[in-house]
């Protein structure tokens, strides 16, 4: 009897495990594909000020992304090439491509609360993150996602809740390594794009208090998956020729 | 022979306690002026050593290697190749006692609340204990650089809010020139009071470091070497550089032109305060002296008159100077003694200046050091000092005309 | 009583020309070390204060521990009409200072770029004096830069090159330019001058959207000595969210750095009192002692024992005072001379250019007060130092003093 229940306990948390995992796999496809065109707007609150942003950004897997200011128009035609970890900006203004260090890299991007690393490393939440269900509730599941060992994240856990119905996300809690609340992001209105399902409004809140008030608002105006885009794009030319 | 330096080294002692107020007076001046000279030079002494040694024993060692043009670009591009054949190579010079490799690499070190400036240093455990005692620099924690394992200085593990078992990732450029990162747990924390570590290290393993900056095993940034203190530095210098041509070769006077500069300046220091404690010294006991002699001066002239030899006189007077001077002496040498083991174990806390003496690599309690040549210069020192100051009353003494002196009044 | 000690100073004429000069000399000395320690922490603070901090700083009262774009000071010219007419003030002028790159064709570099107005600017800070090459910011400067020497190298820029700038402006859309550089400057601060950058302010607000704001304003004052109460005035004319910074609060670890410096000082001060002290017992002692027999046959004759402390005590102060003066105003003449006309150490900046220093000269510091107290402490010292032979004189009975020997 014992013996019985222990392997339907073990068997269970197996279970859970590979329901954590699944979801987590799943969300990833959802989220990203062979290759994504994204346009983007941006709001960006903080004490003093407030702004919008509108820009548009083509990736290919993780490691090629290139993105084009739109809006607003003293930074339009401003573009960004993320290849092999290296990035480059071009400022038609100046007519100039500029090579970003990578300590500058490393620091907040723009002013939001995302960090350029954020934006470059895209860590993935399959590879780097163990992720175990914490509670279900009608669609929505909560996992607990602890990055794996020797892994180079910040975070200590993020506590994310998904919807299985579409396999979106609702919540992310970010926490550093002793188990405080560093940031908050949540999604909402969900839209289909081809196959893939994408939150398409994502709120970033930080709970750090010299940065209260602070708000980031992220908005998918258009999306389309594995359409194909030109490798040209991802070229230190495509910096000048796109700008346009 | 004999029988008459007895007599008087006798009268010598004998006249140098007849106004005992006086004789312990100026035996004690002395004795407490070079006590606390011995303890000022000490601390004085102390603090400079221990800056230079830390600031050797933390990073350059006597010499340090590099590959040509690596301190100019602080590229990782510029870096050592096959490091241990050339450790090889340098053992047969024999005035090297001690040799580290370490490879480092400048980045970002972050959490998930802060970023800062880093420098991630590669070490070897056993070849940095044997360096520099290295164990000695941990303040808490213990001293691990097995897998991901980390040291952090203490000013850096300050302002990122880290202490033992905290987590970072340190970011940074490989030699290929892409970003890579790395997660650190921390093990423990080092203060070496040298600002260039204090201020940014992250320790690692070398082979972590060298994974981590795409280096092979084998390659290292800097070679690091300590020198045999008694040998000639500059000469070991050239057999390195004979040995080494392709290399830029430094050793620390070139790294540190200030420390040099500061050593020096505490020699001139010491000298000017020594001399000036020398020259009252020997001024309390002329005064003492002449007026021991004026107060004599029948005395002498009735020996004289009796056919006592004057040589006989002077020489008691030069002794009756030598002991007082030398009893300071003793009192000096056992008070100062006792100040500089105190401070030498103890050390002068400071700690309320913590704060300013770290930004110029200080530790906030000052140890003394102890050399025996603060003992036998002052000896020396004093002995001249004595036997100068008794020039002018033996002078007095000279112009004696005994029958004068025995008439008048 | 007054006669008489006059009298006795004067017949024992060696030991008191030996006291005279004993005291005389340690009074000198004191004031003199004194001065030039003092001095050479003025000049250290003049220094690094005058090459940039200056002597106090207005800011936003959160821009200090979170400098950034949200914590910057508004309402620049608001705040300056305040300062207007305010005794004591010898200039001042707004910064807005930002971290952005620098790049060239060769590199890009992150660096510290401020928006300076040039004129003001060249009363408060040493900037427009640490010209090394070209030529300094100009009113009507518009894509000049003004940049350090080592930043310089590491760019690899000479006079008449291009320089593009990239940074954010106050709202964090992108603010980029191209600048040419027109000058370059080298204070000898290796940190300054490796990462710092200088363009016109009326110019880079247009660029930074940074019209009426500052990251703070920087004010020179005519006495560096009369900060504090300057400070505390100027805070009284500011609204609460200001914030009214003096150069002990901006820098810290360089004012206690300074207090580590002096306290060794007066150590070794301490060292030489000590041994003065004693020479100046001894001697008392001697010339004292020597008198036993002479202080007895006056208190046979009718003195009182404590006239007779008295009459040593007169003797003492007189000496004691003259010499003190004297050394006071030799000291204090010395301290003047060289407060003017300093001694030039020659490559003393280059060898110490890390710890601050930028100049070779060993200033002093006059200052009265200072002197006095130098003074005094070595009056008191001469007056401790008489106690002892004093009591033992007094532990003699009339008629054994006149028989002493």
């Amino acid at each position: 009897m014992k013996k019985l229940l222990l392997t339907l306990i073990f068997l269970s948390t197996l279970l859970f495990a590979q329901t954590a995992q699944t979801i987590i796999k799943k969300l990833e496809k959802n989220l990203r594909g062979t290759d994504v065109y994204s346009k983007i707007e941006m709001q960006i609150k903080t004490k003093r000020h407030s702004r919008s942003m509108l820009i548009e950004s083509w990736g290919k897997g993780k490691k090629k992304n290139f993105t084009k200011i739109l809006s607003p128009s003293r930074d339009r035609g401003i573009t960004f090439l993320n290849l092999d970890k290296q990035m480059w900006q071009y400022i038609p203004k100046i007519e100039r491509i500029v090579k970003i260090p990578p300590s500058m890299m490393l620091q907040s991007w723009m002013g939001t609360d995302f960090t350029n690393d954020d934006m470059v490393k895209q860590s993935s939440l399959v590879d780097d993150y163990k992720a175990k269900v914490l509670e279900k509730r009608g669609s929505i599941v909560t996992l607990e996602l602890i990055p794996r060992r020797d892994v180079a994240v910040v975070w200590g856990k993020i506590v994310s809740k998904i919807d299985t119905k579409y396999y979106t996300q609702v919540e992310d809690i970010f926490y550093d390594d002793d188990g405080k609340k560093v940031r908050k992001m949540s999604y909402s209105k969900v839209k289909k794009f081809g196959s893939h399902f994408v939150t398409t409004i994502m709120v970033i809140v930080p709970f750090e208090k010299s940065k209260q008030g602070n708000k980031t608002t992220i908005k998918i105006v258009d999306a389309k998956f594995d359409q194909g885009i030109e490798s040209s794009y991802f070229s230190k030319q495509a910096l000048k020729r796109y700008s346009r | 022979m004999s029988n008459r330096y007895r007599l008087i080294f006798k009268l010598a002692w004998l006249n140098v306690w007849r106004r005992k107020a006086r004789g312990v007076l100026v035996v004690l001046m002395i004795g407490v002026s070079m006590s606390v000279m011995l303890g000022i030079q000490g601390l004085y002494d102390g603090m400079t050593n221990n800056m230079i040694d830390n600031t050797l024993r933390s990073d350059s060692g006597e010499v340090s290697i590099y590959a040509p043009s690596h301190r100019l670009h602080q590229s990782l591009k510029y870096h050592i190749k096959e490091t241990p054949t050339i450790i090889q190579k340098l053992s047969q010079i024999d005035t090297i006692t001690a040799i580290a490799q370490r490879v480092k690499v400048t980045g970002l070190v972050s959490t998930a609340h802060k970023s800062s400036m880093a420098k991630l240093i590669g070490i070897d455990k056993i070849e940095e204990q044997k360096f520099g005692e290295f164990e000695k620099f941990i303040i808490d924690g213990t001293w691990s650089t097995q897998k991901n394992y980390a040291l952090i200085g203490k000013k850096l593990a300050k302002t990122m809010k880290l202490s033992v078992g905290s987590r970072v990732v340190f970011s940074s450029q490989n030699i290929e020139g892409d970003l890579t990162s790395i997660s650190l747990r921390i093990k423990a924390i080092v203060q070496t009071t040298n600002p260039a570590i204090d201020d940014i290290a992250l320790f690692v393993s070398l082979a972590k470091a060298q994974e981590f900056a795409g280096l092979h095993l084998g390659d290292s940034t800097q070679i690091a070497l300590r020198i045999d203190p008694k040998a000639n530095l500059a000469q070991t210098k050239e057999k390195i550089v004979t040995l080494l041509p392709y290399k830029d070769i430094y050793s620390w006077l070139e790294l540190y032109p200030a420390l040099e500069q500061m050593q020096e300046m505490m020699k001139v220091f010491n000298g000017i305060s020594f001399f000036i404690v020398m020259l009252v010294v020997l001024i309390g006991i002329m005064g003492v002296m002449l007026v021991s002699i004026l107060e004599r001066l029948r005395e002498f002239g009735i020996l004289l008159a009796i056919g006592q030899p004057y040589k006989n006189m002077r020489l008691q007077v030069i002794i009756e100077a030598l002991i007082l001077g030398l009893g300071g002496y003793i009192i000096g040498a056992i008070l100062g003694g006792i100040v500089l083991l105190i401070m030498q174990s103890y050390g002068l806390d400071l700690s309320a200046f913590s704060d300013g003496l770290e930004e110029f690599g200080m530790a906030s309690t000052l140890y003394a050091t102890i050399k025996s040549s603060y003992f036998s210069t002052t000896l020396i020192a004093i002995i001249i000092a004595s036997l100068l100051s008794v020039i002018l009353p033996i002078r007095r003494l000279e112009k004696l005309n005994p029958i004068e002196v025995i008439e008048g009044d | 009583m007054f006669s008489l000690a006059l009298k006795n100073i004067i017949y024992y004429k060696g030991r008191s020309l030996t006291t005279f000069f004993l005291t005389l000399l340690s009074t000198l000395l004191f004031v003199v070390y004194v001065a030039f320690m003092d001095g050479s922490h003025k000049s250290m603070l003049k220094n690094s204060l005058d090459i940039y901090t200056g002597s106090l700083q207005i800011m936003y009262k959160e821009y200090r521990e979170n400098p950034s774009y949200d914590t910057i000071l508004e309402g620049v010219k608001r705040v300056e009409k305040r300062l207007e007419g305010i005794a004591g003030i010898k200039a001042y002028s707004a910064r807005l200072e930002s971290y952005a790159l620098l790049s060239t064709q060769e590199d890009s570099v992150g660096s510290m770029v401020t928006g300076i107005n040039p004129q003001k600017e060249s009363q408060i800070s040493k900037l427009k004096e640490a010209l090394h090459q070209g030529r300094y910011l100009e009113k009507s400067d518009t894509t000049a830069i003004y940049i350090g020497a080592d930043l310089a190298q590491r760019l690899k820029v000479k006079i008449g090159d291009k320089i593009a700038f990239v940074g954010s402006s106050i709202d964090y859309s992108f603010s980029a330019e191209n600048f040419e550089v027109v000058g370059v400057f080298k204070t000898g601060l290796f940190e300054f001058d490796a990462s710092s950058a200088f363009v016109n302010k009326s110019y880079f607000d247009e660029l930074m959207l940074s019209e009426d704001m500052a990251s703070y304003i920087v004010v020179a004052v005519g006495d560096i000595e009369a900060v504090e109460s300057i400070v505390s005035y100027i805070q009284t004319k500011m609204p609460q969210d200001i914030e009214v910074a003096s150069w002990r609060v901006l820098m810290a670890s360089m004012v206690q750095a300074m207090e580590v410096d002096s306290i060794f000082g007066y150590i070794s001060l301490g060292l030489f009192f000590v041994v003065i002290f004693f020479v100046i017992m001894i001697y008392g002692f001697i010339n004292i002692s020597t008198r036993i027999k002479e202080l007895g046959l006056l208190r046979a004759l009718g003195l009182r024992s404590f006239d007779v402390t008295a009459l040593l005590f007169l003797e003492t102060a007189l000496l004691a005072l003259s010499s003190v003066i004297i050394g006071m105003v030799l000291g204090g003449y010395l301290a003047y001379y060289f407060e003017l006309h300093p001694i030039i150490i020659e490559g003393m900046a280059e060898t110490y250019k890390e710890y601050g220093i930028v100049s070779d000269a060993v200033p002093t510091r006059f200052d009265l007060w200072t002197i006095c107290w130098n003074g005094a402490v070595v009056l008191v010292l001469n007056f401790l130092a008489i106690i002892y032979p004093i009591y033992y004189t007094r532990q003699f009975s009339p008629v054994e003093a006149m028989r002493h020997v």
